[in-house]
C-alpha cells in the first residue's frame, strides 16, 4: 500500500526514485520476513452434501489458538473485515458460494476454501448411465439423482468413475415441463488423473414428432493445470424453448491426458456424481 | 508409470497468497510455538543442513539415535544411503550405495552393539548392518508362508525387533501383513494383511515394540490409509484399534511414556503437502500436533485432525533424542534435511 501511494506522487524524476528507493528500503525486511514466515492451511468446510433440497446446514472448521475464520456469501475474496464465522450457515438459495479464509496473528493468512451449494431442480424420476468403472461405482444406480456429493475425496462413495471414451445418459423427469437448464457436478482432480470432461451434449424429446432435437452443448477447454481436488460444474442452457420429460446425454471423456502433465498421452478419467434439470 | 505410483509419487504444488497486511503481522519460524499442552517445541530449519552437492538426499526416510547420541539418518539416495550426525546437526559420517529403495530404519543394541535394519522397497529385503554398514543378515520375502508368489510381491517398508531378538517386518508396500522372523531370519508366522475385519491392515507402513507396560508389551502397527494404529500381541493377536481420523501416521515412534508420528498428510487435503506430527500420551490420547489442530475428543471419539500450519510437506518418520528433541525427516519435500524442535520447558 505504501509502495503504491509513492508511486501516485507525481513531482520531479529524481523526487520519484528518492521516494522509490525508500519504499524498497522501507518494504526489504517484510519481504525478507515473508520468506521466514509460515502459512495457515484453508478452513475446512464440512457439510453432508453440496446437494440439497430446502436448506443445508454448513459448518466451518479450524480448531488453532489465536485464529478466525472469515468468509463471505458474495464470491468475493474474504478480508479481515468480513464476518467471522461463529456459528454453522444455512444455505438455502441455488447456488450460494461459501468463501473462508484463516486469519491469525503471526501467520500468513491462509488461502482461500470454496464451496458452492446446489438447490435440487425439477424432479427426476429416472436416469440410466453407462456402467462406471467397477471400481468407482458409488452407491449404486441412483447414484446420479439421490442428492449426495460434492465431496473431493474419491473414496467418499458418491462418484461414478469412467475412463471410457463417452458416458452416454438417459434422463427421465417425473412430469414433462419447461426446462431451461441441465447441470452436470464433476470432480477435477488432475493429480490422480481425473479431468473435466471436453463436451457434454444434450438432446431433448420431442413428444409431437417423436424425436430427439439439439437442446445444448457444453464445450470444456483444456486450461492450465489445476492443483488440488475441486467439486466443479458446468451448465448446459437450452438454445430454444424446450418443454419434455426425457433427455439423452453424451458425456465425452477426455482421451489423452495433456503434455505438461506426467501421465502425459494417458486415458483420462472423468468422475461425475449428480444431474439436476432447472 | 502406473496410476497409483503416481498417486503416491505426485505432490501438488500449492500456490501461497500472502495478503500484504498479514504478511506484517508475520513472525519468523523460529519465533512460532508448535505443539499443545506439555508437547510444545519450537522450529529449527536449519538444522542439519548439508553441502547437497557433496552430500545429496532424496527422501529423507526415517531416523534413530545411536547409543553413541549420535543421529542417524536414513535416505533413498546412493550417493549416501546413510548420513549420520552429531545432535548440533554436525556431518560425522556417510556410508551406504546399494539401497536405492532405502524407507526403514531400525536400531537395534544386541549385546552391547548398535546394529541397524534397513527395509529396502526396491530390493524387496530387510538388510540387517553394523552401524558402520557392515552386511549381517539378509532376509527376503518368506517362501515358507505360501503368502506370496515371488519376490517383488514382498515390499517391506519397516522392522522391529523384539527385546529376544526376534525380528517384526511390516511389508507395508506389498501385501500389508506383519511377518515374524528369529533373530537369525527364520520364518516363523504372519498375521494382518488386507481385508474388511478390524485384524487386517490397510498400508501397515510402520511398526514398533511397546514396552510401556512391562508386564504387557505389545506391538503397535500403522494401518495408514484407515488412519489408524493397530495393537497386536507379540504373537501376532489383534487386541483393538487406535483411531486417528484424518491422519495419514507414519511408523509410531515410542519415547519414554509417549508416542510420536510424523503425519504424511491430512485425510481432507491429500496431495497437498498437508503434514504435521502427532504426539500420544501413555493412555494412546492425542495430546498435541504440531502444525496441525488443537487436538479434541467428544467423549471418547477424537475429531478429525488436520494440518493447521504449513511447516511441513510430507513427514515421514520422527526421532526423538536423548534431550526430547524430535526432529523430522520427510519425503518427497524439495530435499530438505531433516527438521529440528526443540522443546519449550
Amino acid at each position: 500500500m505504501e509502495f503504491w501511494a509513492c508511486l501516485s506522487i507525481q513531482i520531479n524524476p529524481y523526487s520519484l526514485m528518492l521516494k522509490l528507493i525508500c519504499c524498497i528500503i522501507l518494504l526489504l525486511p517484510y519481504s525478507l520476513f515473508a520468506q521466514d514466515s509460515l502459512q495457515l492451511t484453508p478452513p475446512l468446510i464440512k457439510y453432508n452434501s453440496i446437494f440439497f433440497s430446502k436448506k443445508t446446514r454448513v459448518e466451518l472448521i479450524f480448531a488453532y489458538p489465536n485464529t478466525n475464520i472469515h468468509y463471505t456469501l458474495n464470491q468475493k475474496e474474504p478480508t479481515i473485515a468480513n464476518t467471522v464465522y461463529k456459528k454453522p450457515i444455512w444455505v438455502g438459495d441455488n447456488l450460494i458460494t461459501i468463501k473462508a479464509k484463516v486469519f491469525g496473528k503471526g501467520y500468513i493468512a491462509s488461502d482461500i476454501a470454496t464451496a458452492t451449494f446446489i438447490k435440487e431442480g425439477k424432479k427426476i424420476s429416472m436416469i440410466r448411465q453407462t456402467e462406471p468403472h467397477p471400481k468407482y461405482a458409488a452407491a449404486g444406480p441412483l447414484a446420479l439423482f439421490d442428492l449426495k456429493g460434492g465431496n473431493v475425496d474419491i473414496g467418499s462413495n458418491t462418484w461414478l468413475g469412467y475412463n471410457c471414451d463417452t458416458v452416454k445418459v438417459e434422463l427421465t423427469l417425473a412430469k414433462a415441463q419447461r426446462v431451461e437448464s441441465l447441470l452436470f457436478n464433476f470432480l477435477q482432480n488432475e493429480n490422480a488423473w481425473i479431468f473435466l470432461p471436453d463436451e457434454i451434449s444434450v438432446q431433448w424429446y420431442n413428444q409431437q414428432l417423436d424425436v430427439f432435437q439439439f437442446f445444448g452443448t457444453e464445450s470444456i477447454a483444456s486450461m492450465a493445470q489445476v492443483n488440488g481436488a475441486h467439486s466443479n460444474f458446468k451448465m448446459v442452457s437450452a438454445m430454444n424453448n424446450v418443454i419434455t420429460d426425457k433427455f439423452l446425454i453424451n458425456i465425452v471423456v477426455k482421451k489423452k491426458i495433456p503434455d505438461w502433465h506426467p501421465a502425459k498421452e494417458s486415458h483420462a478419467w472423468m468422475f461425475i456424481d449428480e444431474i439436476k434439470v432447472y | 508409470m502406473n496410476r497409483k505410483t503416481f498417486l503416491l509419487q505426485s505432490a501438488v504444488l500449492t500456490a501461497g497468497i500472502s495478503g500484504f497486511p498479514s504478511l506484517i503481522a508475520a513472525a519468523k519460524k523460529s519465533d512460532i510455538i508448535f505443539g499443545h499442552n506439555q508437547k510444545r517445541y519450537r522450529l529449527d530449519t536449519q538444522w542439519g543442513q548439508l553441502d547437497f552437492n557433496r552430500y545429496p538426499v532424496k527422501d529423507c526416510h526415517e531416523m534413530v539415535q545411536d547409543s553413541l547420541g549420535r543421529i542417524i539418518l536414513l535416505t533413498n539416495e546412493t550417493k549416501n544411503n546413510i548420513i549420520i550426525y552429531d545432535k548440533k546437526g554436525k556431518l560425522v559420517s556417510t556410508w551406504g550405495s546399494e539401497y536405492p529403495g532405502a524407507h526403514g530404519l531400525t536400531l537395534f543394541n544386541e549385546n552391547g552393539q548398535d546394529c541397524l535394519f534397513i527395509s529396502d522397497n526396491n530390493r524387496h529385503q530387510v538388510i540387517k548392518t553394523t552401524i558402520d554398514g557392515r552386511v549381517l543378515l539378509t532376509i527376503a520375502y518368506p517362501k515358507d508362508a505360501g503368502i506370496y508368489k515371488n519376490e517383488t510381491e514382498f515390499i517391506p517398508t519397516e522392522t522391529c525387533i523384539a527385546p529376544n531378538g526376534d525380528i517384526y517386518v511390516a511389508d507395508g508396500y506389498g501385501k500389508d501383513y506383519i511377518i515374524q522372523y528369529n533373530a537369525k531370519g527364520e520364518y516363523i508366522r504372519h498375521w494382518g494383511g488386507r481385508g474388511a475385519e478390524p485384524k487386517h491392515l490397510k498400508n501397515a507402513h510402520g511398526i514398533c515394540y511397546d514396552g510401556r507396560d512391562k508386564n504387557n508389551p505389545l506391538l503397535m502397527v500403522t494401518s495408514r490409509e484407515e488412519n489408524a494404529f493397530k495393537r497386536y500381541t507379540l504373537d501376532g493377536q489383534y487386541i483393538d484399534t487406535i483411531a486417528l481420523p484424518g491422519a495419514w501416521v507414519c511408523r509410531p515412534v515410542i519415547k519414554g511414556d509417549y508416542l510420536y508420528a510424523a503425519v504424511l498428510q491430512s485425510q481432507h487435503r491429500q496431495g497437498q503437502e498437508s503434514g504435521f506430527v502427532t504426539i500420544l500420551d501413555k493412555n494412546n490420547k492425542v495430546v498435541s500436533n504440531l502444525a496441525g489442530n488443537t487436538p479434541t475428543y467428544q467423549g471418547q471419539i477424537l475429531t478429525d485432525m488436520y494440518q493447521t500450519v504449513k511447516a511441513f510437506k510430507y513427514p515421514h518418520d520422527v526421532c526423538i533424542d536423548d534431550e526430547e528433541n524430535v526432529y523430522v525427516a520427510q519425503w518427497n519435500s524439495g530435499h530438505v534435511y531433516p527438521y529440528k524442535l526443540i522443546p519449550i520447558v
